[in-house]
């Protein structure tokens, strides 16, 4: 069965990329529903860039190949290219010229012209709420609306499919909420495809149907946000203790039925208890603290998130 | 203290951080040194003299013009500064032969001695002090050539008739009126009387010999150019190519944006971008071409010609500039290279091709090197409609190779353009 029939819009088989004898993208193979919004987490330096930049046809793999619906994608396939809207990390515009020059410019590079292409420069800006500022410099713009205009350009030749790298780094809190609303209107009123890349785990869990969590070159994670969660267990309890005391507590605690695993925390005086219902857990740690007399100072309960899904299988924060 | 050496160490690693910067900084001063002492260096040895590289070779007509013109040619050839040609492939130059290597360009200004010279100075009328139709010694000059070049020569060609020639006389008029005088005194007293009468060499009054100056055949203008009116092409022809710098800080300023890395995922080719690029600047240079010779025209007088030559020869070279920029951002690895680089490469084929000074002037080896430069034909081409006077025939063959030098300039940018 090809790609298109069976629902994947963006294809990547065997994604090898090298730049010397660094491999940044290491035999990635990921499929992108048509309809869905994909995430792709990862720290910097993963890969993540590369891959983006391979799966927007900016660059050829070293191995492996990259397919949209059921055409191949490279630097020259045209057809492809024009399936895909890309909204680069950079503000990647031209600060001498307006927003309505700008997108006229990026309109025509995809092949729009005349009244259409009036007709979309209008829509997009209507969209991002810039149609006032339309005919300002784009350098006068704030940050966040330099960031709203950068997405307009990329939604002029209604794509398919929409892949945004870090769409939110620098912007404010009013614009970065405008994005959000953006993506989601775009995915859930007009059925694209969005593939988005971001630092913030709040930004993935709240918009991607799937996420993947890319580390060293390759996919270590790939699910839904609910499963790669649920796939931790119940969480952590994080205690505050005496440190003249850690190991006494490691031991006393370490002997519970419903404790996994006892570990050091943030600091010196505190520890990590992971369970698999912290909840229920948290009642045996106090009962044994209490019988053994040790001092708690301070509790908490971290309930999983992606973080600590990221945690876990890359061993590092994704802000690292 | 503290934040200022943390600031200046940041930058000192931000300098090295670009070695290509760097070296295109210590190679300018240097490439100027090397490459304009060696064109140049004719210009600042003394004692220049046959033999020499920097001497300026003269080809020379004698013909028939007798005794009279070997004197001339003998003494200007022991003048510093100078080599007279009489012979080419071991045959005595003829007049013919004179104005056509001007016409050439393989010398830029040759002399051609009249026939009957030397027996023009024994005509009794001469002696007797009767008025004879002068004869004309002409000087051959490419109107291209600069005034620094043919004055020395046509200075020392006059000093040294009027020393030849009048000594000439001055021995003819002495020894007919000394017959005439002193047919019956002793011999010892007319030897004595002879010795006392020996010319100083300047004859009195006008000679029966002049010089004339003459353009090569072929060669439409009988007005010479002012220095103003020879430099008009060279400096139009260096600030043409200056674009370069402009368009590689174009380049990258949109490099350093992200929208070239967005045009890159973009469903184009690398083409219609650099096409993009050329375009505007291609304008702008015919723009500042023509402002040039505007103001070459309105405020200092140039005869811009057949115009349409000038269009042609303008039109190819606007397109050599412009594909130099574009093939010097895409060899530049960062801006700060690229710029240099573009001065350095602008200036020194600007300096070998002719721009500051003639090229005539220059070491045979640096005048072969000037000829893979395009300002060398850019300037040829305008000096044979500008100063020459010809038309598009004139011009056709420094039009192509302008245009080849363009393509070649052009498929190195699109080969190595690159997006970030």
């Amino acid at each position: 069965m090809s790609s298109a029939e069976n629902g994947v819009l963006l294809r990547a088989g065997g994604v090898v990329h090298r730049y010397g004898d660094l491999t940044a993208v290491n035999d990635v193979t990921l499929e992108v529903r048509r309809g869905e919004v994909f995430g792709l987490l990862g720290p910097n330096g993963a890969g993540k860039s590369t891959l983006i930049s391979i799966c927007s046809g900016m660059f050829e793999p070293t191995a492996g190949q990259v397919t949209v619906g059921d055409r191949q994608l490279a630097p020259t396939s045209r057809a492809a290219k024009r399936r895909i809207g890309v909204v680069p990390q950079d503000i990647a515009l031209y600060e001498k010229l307006s927003g309505r020059q700008n997108l006229r410019f990026f309109g025509r590079v995809y092949g729009l012209g005349g009244r259409r292409l009036r007709e979309r420069v209008e829509a997009v800006l209507e969209v991002v709420g810039l149609s006032d500022r339309g005919n300002d410099q784009a350098g006068t713009y704030s940050g966040g609306m330099q960031r709203r205009l950068n997405l307009a350009a990329g939604l002029l030749h209604e794509p398919e499919l929409l892949i945004l790298d870090e769409p939110t780094v620098g912007v404010d809190p009013q614009s970065r909420n405008h994005i959000f609303d953006n993506v989601e209107r775009l995915n859930r009123d007009q059925g694209v495809t969005i593939v988005y890349t971001t630092h913030y785990m709040e930004e993935a869990e709240r918009l991607c149907d799937r996420v993947a969590i890319i580390d060293h070159g390759k996919i270590v994670a790939l699910d839904s946000p609910r499963a790669l969660i649920e796939s931790l267990g119940g969480g952590v309890i994080q205690i505050g203790i005496d440190p003249t005391q850690r190991a006494q507590v490691t031991e006393s605690l370490s002997a519970l039925a419903s404790v996994q695993a006892v570990g050091p925390g943030p600091d010196e005086k505190s520890l990590n208890i992971e369970a698999s219902s912290a909840r229920h857990a948290l009642v045996d740690v106090m009962q044994a603290m209490n019988a053994a007399a040790l001092e708690v100072e301070t509790v908490r309960i971290l309930e999983p998130n992606l973080e600590s899904v990221f945690l876990r299988y890359t061993g590092r924060s994704l802000r690292d | 203290m503290r934040v200022t050496l943390a600031f200046t160490i940041k930058e000192f690693l931000l300098l090295l951080r670009d070695p290509g910067g760097l070296f295109v900084l210590f190679m300018m001063p240097v490439m100027f040194m090397v490459v304009f002492s060696l064109a140049l260096g004719g210009l600042f040895e003394e004692g220049a003299a046959r033999g020499s590289a920097r001497a300026l070779e003269v080809p020379v007509a004698i013909g028939g013009a007798g005794e009279v013109a070997e004197q001339v040619v003998e003494q200007l050839d022991a003048t510093q500064g100078l080599a007279m040609i009489r012979e080419q492939d071991g045959q005595a130059l003829t007049a013919e032969a004179v104005a056509q290597l001007v016409a050439d360009g393989a010398y830029p200004v040759g002399v051609v001695f009249p026939d009957g010279l030397t027996a023009l100075l024994e005509d009794p009328r001469i002696l007797r002090g009767e008025q004879v139709k002068p004869l004309e010694v002409d000087v051959i000059v490419d109107p291209a050539t600069t005034a620094q070049v043919t004055g020395p020569l046509e200075g020392a060609l006059s000093a040294v008739l009027q020393q030849v020639v009048g000594r000439r006389l001055g021995e003819a008029g002495a020894a007919a009126w000394f017959e005439q005088v002193a047919a019956g005194l002793p011999a010892e007293v007319r030897a004595q009387l002879a010795a006392s009468m020996q010319p100083d060499g300047q004859g009195e009054g006008a000679l029966p010999v002049t010089t004339r100056r003459r353009v090569p055949p072929g060669v439409e203008r009988e007005q010479f150019p002012d220095q103003f009116q020879q430099n008009a092409a060279g400096y139009t022809v260096m600030g043409v190519f200056f674009i370069a710098t402009v368009m590689i800080e174009s380049i990258f300023r949109e490099r350093r944006s992200g929208a070239m890395r967005r045009l890159r995922a973009a469903p184009v080719g690398r083409a219609p971008i650099v096409i993009s690029k050329l375009v505007p600047f291609y304008v702008v240079n015919l723009i500042q071409i023509v402002i040039m010779f505007a103001i070459a025209r309105l405020a200092f007088g140039l005869d811009l010609g057949f115009i349409p030559a000038v269009v042609v020869v303008s039109a190819a070279l606007a397109l050599v500039a412009t594909g130099m920029g574009i093939a010097l951002a895409g060899v530049a690895r960062s801006e700060t290279q690229g710029t240099g680089l573009a001065v350095i490469v602008v200036l020194t084929t600007s300096a070998l091709g002719g721009v500051m000074v003639p090229r005539f002037i220059m070491p045979e080896a640096m005048q072969q090197i000037g000829n893979i430069t395009p300002q060398a034909w850019a300037i040829q081409g305008y000096q044979d409609v500008l100063v020459r006077g010809q038309g598009l025939g004139g011009v056709w063959l420094e039009a192509c190779v302008l245009l080849i030098f363009a393509a070649v300039f052009t498929v190195i940018g699109v080969w190595r353009f690159r997006f970030d």
